[in-house]
């Protein structure tokens, strides 16, 4: 990547204690020494299962949420050595979508005033008109109409809803937007629109997205780099198209073969999927008990991201994978 | 030909505005399927799949009216009394729920809560129903049953969570079994296996699948035949194949564009303008004209009638018999 990154995550991690009580105290390592960096004007995928950590590194970069360890570079500040008075000034730099568009709008508040919200927590608030034409101008840019400002979330759609929740992000002219699953819960039809809508503003107005999901397709359809998370750890990364044509780690490759197609019908000719539940070992790769390439060496050292040598397809992409090398000569290209 | 397992005859659903009158949510349904066939329901959401397959339950809430037939091995269930009902739910059919942690009781054991419906309908003692838990999860390909069985819902993951919920559903063996979205809330590879368990069933024990979803990449996994839904209308039906590589409704064909694909460089994906219109909207005439891209002036004039396009093949749509030509 030429241009400086707009996001810089370096060797973050984040541990939750639980238990007490009675049994005795547990931590859980959400976020495992997980470095990476997004380039402006980019869709950034992250994908994962449930439990990989990708919404604790969401609330981190979002600054929602305190790290163990590790920082945080937005436009090359460290967000989490910025005074609260600096880090509130920030905010207005990065916003967030949330996946549920029916609990996260306020249902007593109008549409304007719920686009509007962001703007009056900010230094310099605008004046009332300036308000009124930015919230107009804005649902006008998310495929809304200026008029639906007075009307209240539930007139609307799903699918319109995200459009304004989309709205409430942007009206601070933010340079990254976090979206954490933000068309999972939308049907086929209007999730196809949302996802123009996120390549336009990209395209047209330089925003940035961290686009979070558990859905490949989504990911392959709109991102531009993707990474892929398991265990609270990045196993792999590169260009969206590249990884998921041949992935370079076996977990993607599992994921890659487990996600339905509508292109193959019946049972798939592959063995049942394994789904042996994710162990914390501690040492090794987290992934090795459901790994089908696993060997000893995946036992004793765990494998930090690397490149691979060889030839363009191996360009700007990294897995953390002692096998990947034979990954690569196995995979047909897709 | 035996007659088949389910039949749905000229099914109409209306609900309780609260407005006054009713509003219609179902319209002319007609749906046959035989022991160990798999028909799967595409639909967006106010479709009215959720609905129809609560019909088929006999679940359908006491807002809703029901004209029509639902014959179950040649019984009604539009016409029984609850306690009647009551035995053929769990006995004939069994189903599965999409949220199984909400599905599941949490103050009550897994095992017991499959030992549950053994009891009561079976008559089988507290001891020997629970043995019978244990092996039902082990059909389920639940890691250490005999431990988990004595779990609670709250320390299942979600996968675990959803086979309790199947055994739940097959412990009366039921000749008829409905999922409805049974896998949404689970993440891929226990989806992939969650739907293994699944085919197996109607493979090894000749069960018949209704399988609810809005994914058409699970329904062309799990069902041979496919109908699909819009504004609680019938669009299409055919061999899943055929639906989903030649579509002859242009709604069918729009959400097939609309699934989520790498496009070329600066590529837009397809969409389908507009969005589902609430039942209290419907445009004159076809249901979906105001969002068709095929649309001529005669689409709204009146609703177009359902047509057998082939043998297991019917359409609704003015323009399908040129499309199907061409």
């Amino acid at each position: 990547m030429s241009r400086a990154p707009l996001l810089d995550i370096r060797r973050l991690s984040r541990d939750y204690a639980s238990g007490g009580l009675l049994g005795g105290k547990h931590v859980t390592r959400a976020l495992d020494d997980l470095s990476m960096s997004v380039a402006p004007g980019t869709i950034h995928g992250i994908v994962g299962e449930s439990g990989c950590g990708k919404s604790t590194l969401a609330r981190l970069v979002m600054a929602l949420d305190r790290p163990t360890s590790g920082s945080v570079h937005f436009g090359g500040e460290d967000l989490f050595r910025l005074s609260a008075r600096d880090l509130k000034r920030k905010r207005r730099d990065f916003q967030m979508v949330f996946q549920d568009p029916f609990g996260s709008l306020d249902p007593r508040q109008t549409v304007g005033r719920i686009v509007a919200e962001p703007l009056h927590v900010l230094e310099g608030k605008p004046g009332k008109a300036e308000r009124r034409d930015r919230v107009a101008a804005m649902l006008e840019a998310v495929g809304l109409a200026p008029d639906h400002a007075a009307r209240y979330p539930h007139a609307f759609s799903g699918g319109q809803r995200q459009r304004i929740a989309i709205a409430r992000a942007l009206i601070t002219e933010p340079k990254l937007v976090v979206a954490d699953e933000a068309v999972s819960a939308l049907d086929l039809s209007v999730q196809a629109q949302v996802l123009n809508l996120l390549m336009d503003l990209r395209d047209r107005r330089g925003v940035t997205f961290l686009f979070i999901t558990h859905n490949l397709a989504v990911v392959d359809a709109v991102a531009d780099r993707v990474g892929v998370m398991y265990r609270g750890r990045l196993v792999e990364s590169g260009p969206a198209q590249a990884v998921f044509a041949r992935p370079l780690h076996p977990y993607t490759r599992l994921l890659a073969d487990a996600e339905p197609d509508v292109t193959r019908f019946g049972r798939p000719d592959r063995p049942p999927v394994a789904v042996a539940e994710p162990i914390d070992f501690g040492v090794g790769c987290s992934f090795r008990n459901r790994c089908p390439l696993a060997v000893a060496r995946c036992t004793a050292e765990r494998p930090e991201l690397r490149e691979l040598e060889g030839g363009p397809e191996v360009r700007e992409r990294l897995t953390a994978c002692h096998r990947a090398e034979g990954l690569l000569e196995t995979n047909t290209p897709g | 030909m035996t007659p088949p397992l389910l039949r749905i005859e000229d099914l109409a659903i209306s609900i309780d505005s609260t407005h006054g009158g009713r509003q219609p949510i179902l319209t002319d349904i007609d749906v046959a399927l035989h022991a160990g066939e798999t028909l799967g329901i595409v639909g967006e959401s106010g479709s009215g799949k959720s609905l129809l397959s609560l019909a088929i339950m006999g679940l359908l809430p006491a807002a809703a009216h029901a004209t029509g037939r639902i014959l179950l091995e040649g019984r009604d269930l539009l016409g029984m009394d609850e306690d009647t009902l009551c035995t053929v739910r769990g006995r004939n059919i069994g189903m599965i729920f999409q949220e199984p942690l909400t599905a599941l009781n949490p103050a009550m054991t897994v095992g017991d809560q499959i030992a549950e419906g053994l009891v009561v309908q079976e008559g089988l003692s507290w001891r020997a129903a629970r043995r019978e838990a244990v092996t039902l999860l082990d059909r389920v390909r639940m890691p250490d049953a005999a431990r988990l069985s004595r779990a609670y819902p709250h320390a299942l993951s979600g996968g675990q969570r959803q086979r309790v919920g199947i055994a739940i559903a097959l412990a009366m063996k039921p000749a008829l079994m409905i999922a409805d979205e049974p896998t949404t809330a689970l993440d891929v590879t226990v989806q992939a296996e969650v739907l293994d368990i699944l085919d197996d069933l109607t493979r090894d024990a000749g069960m018949a699948l209704i399988l609810v979803s809005h994914d058409l990449g699970v329904i062309a996994r799990m069902c041979a035949r496919t109908l699909v839904l819009y504004a609680g209308r019938r669009m299409e039906e055919g061999a899943t194949r055929d639906v989903l590589t030649a579509p002859l409704n242009p709604y069918t064909r729009g959400l097939l564009r609309a699934v989520p694909r790498r496009q070329a460089a600066g590529g837009r994906l397809s969409t389908i303008p507009g969005t589902v219109p609430s039942f209290a909207a419907l445009p004159p005439g076809c249901c979906f004209s105001d969002r068709c891209p095929d649309v001529i002036v005669a689409c709204h004039a009146g609703e177009p009638a359902w047509t057998p396009a082939a043998p297991g093949r019917g359409v609704r749509c003015l323009r399908a018999h040129g499309e199907a030509a061409s």
